[in-house]
């Protein structure tokens, strides 16, 4: 645990062994003195990349900025902590759908290593209460349950944020640690499983993959969500690896579900085939 | 105003890292109050360090924009959290930059088209590199590059896999076909040298 000071002020953590050094680091002195004694190196690898934005960005920046009220002070033992927290991932001005319709996909380009591989089979829903967790995403959601769930919840938050210099959690933690997150988890033939986790306050959603098989050669997993109104929309393609945690793009709160297909490298602009999973978001559970 | 084209803007003097702690803790606290004024301060004095670490890691101009923004709009919101004792406003703040532009990379749709970018760029000189070449003027990015010499060609390596690149330790191992958890104790033993170099020079 303590040689991971240095990847932890890299943000070179996977999600699970950052909820598990954050947990560490309030306890620790030796980590603590260690992280702090490195602010000033961290700082130093980035003074030699300077760069001039784009004269543009400060006028956005300004404009934007001017529409949102800046949070208050944050009163030690006060009640309202791990909601402020909580809300700082989502800035409500960012617009959602920026990445969706992001330009420039590069098909052609799919790593070409990515191992053929043959569509899964529809998943099985299984009840969030009978699921099994695999250990990766145990240790997320141990991290969240110390946040969460000890009774000086205020108290372990104020330690981690002391500790952790200011440090803001992942989008992908914040969501896993929300107050509100409800899950489902849907297993595949032959031991995939894929979860979905939303929290309505955030208006964000991830999608945590265990064991997944490659997509097929130039094939690619789409994410999408389920949309009154407007049907299936884009939320992410799935990176060519198996055991993700990904955050899923849109605005999780007003869709009422999820699906996963499987698309031409690159993603498809709507579903072109049937969904290999479907999440009913009527059906998440607080397991 | 006649914008730059994007990624491909001259380089600017460094920020002077000791001497503005001050100066940007007052700013930070501010824009805390609503002073939108001392925040386009805030920013014309942090622009260049953000969005160039931004860049680095991100590599699309378009999106590093886009991130920058998100991180301004962040730093405004949580100025009243930042707390002057805890550290360098400037070390508060690309925290939140490094953290958002890594949350950008690792998530799905940046990550295909990065590892595209990586791919095509393998051999590439990233628009970082240029910038460092013009700065090497400045006195203090001297002092640094002292610092940094400092590190052990592998130990570099790992730390720029992991801070520029966006990627784990155990990524960073398997990228440099090191048995996993090696990666991690070469980031901090080269980010141990560097501190002690780095004091060494101050």
């Amino acid at each position: 645990m303590h040689n991971l000071t240095g990847a932890y002020v890299l943000d070179a953590l996977d999600p699970s062994e950052f909820a598990e050094f954050a947990a560490h680091l309030p306890g620790c002195p030796d980590c603590r003195e260690e992280v702090d004694s490195f602010a000033p190196a961290v700082l130093s690898l980035s003074l030699t990349q300077s760069q001039r934005p784009p004269e543009r960005l400060r006028g956005a920046v300004l404009a934007e900025i001017s529409r949102v009220r800046p949070l208050p002070p944050e009163l030690t033992g006060g009640e309202e902590n791990l909601a402020s927290a909580g809300e700082s991932g989502a800035p409500a001005s960012a617009p959602p759908s920026l990445s969706q319709t992001s330009p420039a996909q590069h098909p052609s380009a799919q790593p070409s290593s990515a191992p053929p591989g043959s569509p899964l089979p529809p998943a099985v829903a299984l009840p969030p209460a009978q699921a099994p967790l695999a250990g990766r995403l145990r240790g997320l959601l141990a991290a969240a349950a110390v946040i969460a769930v000890i009774g000086g919840a205020t108290v372990v938050w104020q330690q981690l944020h002391d500790t952790m210099q200011e440090r803001v959690l992942t989008a992908q933690e914040r969501v896993l640690a929300a107050p509100d997150a409800a899950r489902q988890r849907l297993t595949f033939p032959g031991g995939a499983a894929a979860t979905l986790v939303r929290s309505v306050s955030l208006k964000q959603a991830v999608l945590i993959t265990e064991a997944m098989p490659a997509a097929p050669e130039g094939k690619v997993y789409q994410v999408w969500f389920d949309v009154p109104g407007k049907g299936m929309v884009r939320a992410a393609l799935m990176p060519p690896k198996s055991d993700q945690v990904v955050l899923l793009h849109g605005d999780a709160a007003a869709a009422t579900g999820a699906g996963i297909t499987v698309e031409p490298a690159g993603g498809s602009a709507a579903p072109t085939t049937d969904p290999i999973a479907l999440f009913d978001f009527s059906k998440l559970g607080n397991a | 105003m006649s914008g730059t084209p994007d990624g491909e803007s001259v380089a600017e003097p460094p920020l002077s890292v000791p001497s503005d702690r001050d100066r940007l803790a007052a700013l930070l606290t501010r824009a805390s109050r609503g002073d939108e004024t001392a925040f386009g301060t805030l920013y014309d004095a942090t622009a260049p360090r953000v969005y160039g670490l931004v860049l680095r890691v991100v590599r699309d101009p378009a999106q590093a924009e886009e991130v920058t923004q998100e991180i301004y709009l962040e730093i405004w919101r949580q100025s009243a959290r930042f707390r002057p004792e805890s550290g360098h406003p400037l070390s508060w703040m690309l925290t939140i930059a490094h953290r958002r532009a890594v949350d950008r990379v690792r998530s799905a749709e940046a990550g295909t088209r990065r590892q595209n970018a990586y791919d095509a760029t393998a051999s590439v000189t990233v628009p970082g590199d240029l910038t460092a070449d013009l700065a090497t003027a400045n006195l203090e990015v001297h002092q640094v590059r002292r610092a940094l010499a400092a590190l052990t060609p592998a130990q570099r390596e790992a730390i720029e896999l992991a801070y520029y690149g966006g990627y784990t330790h155990a990524e960073v191992a398997a990228m440099l076909n090191l048995p996993i958890g090696t990666a991690k104790t070469r980031i901090r033993d080269g980010l141990i040298r560097l501190r002690d170099a780095m004091g060494v020079t101050q």
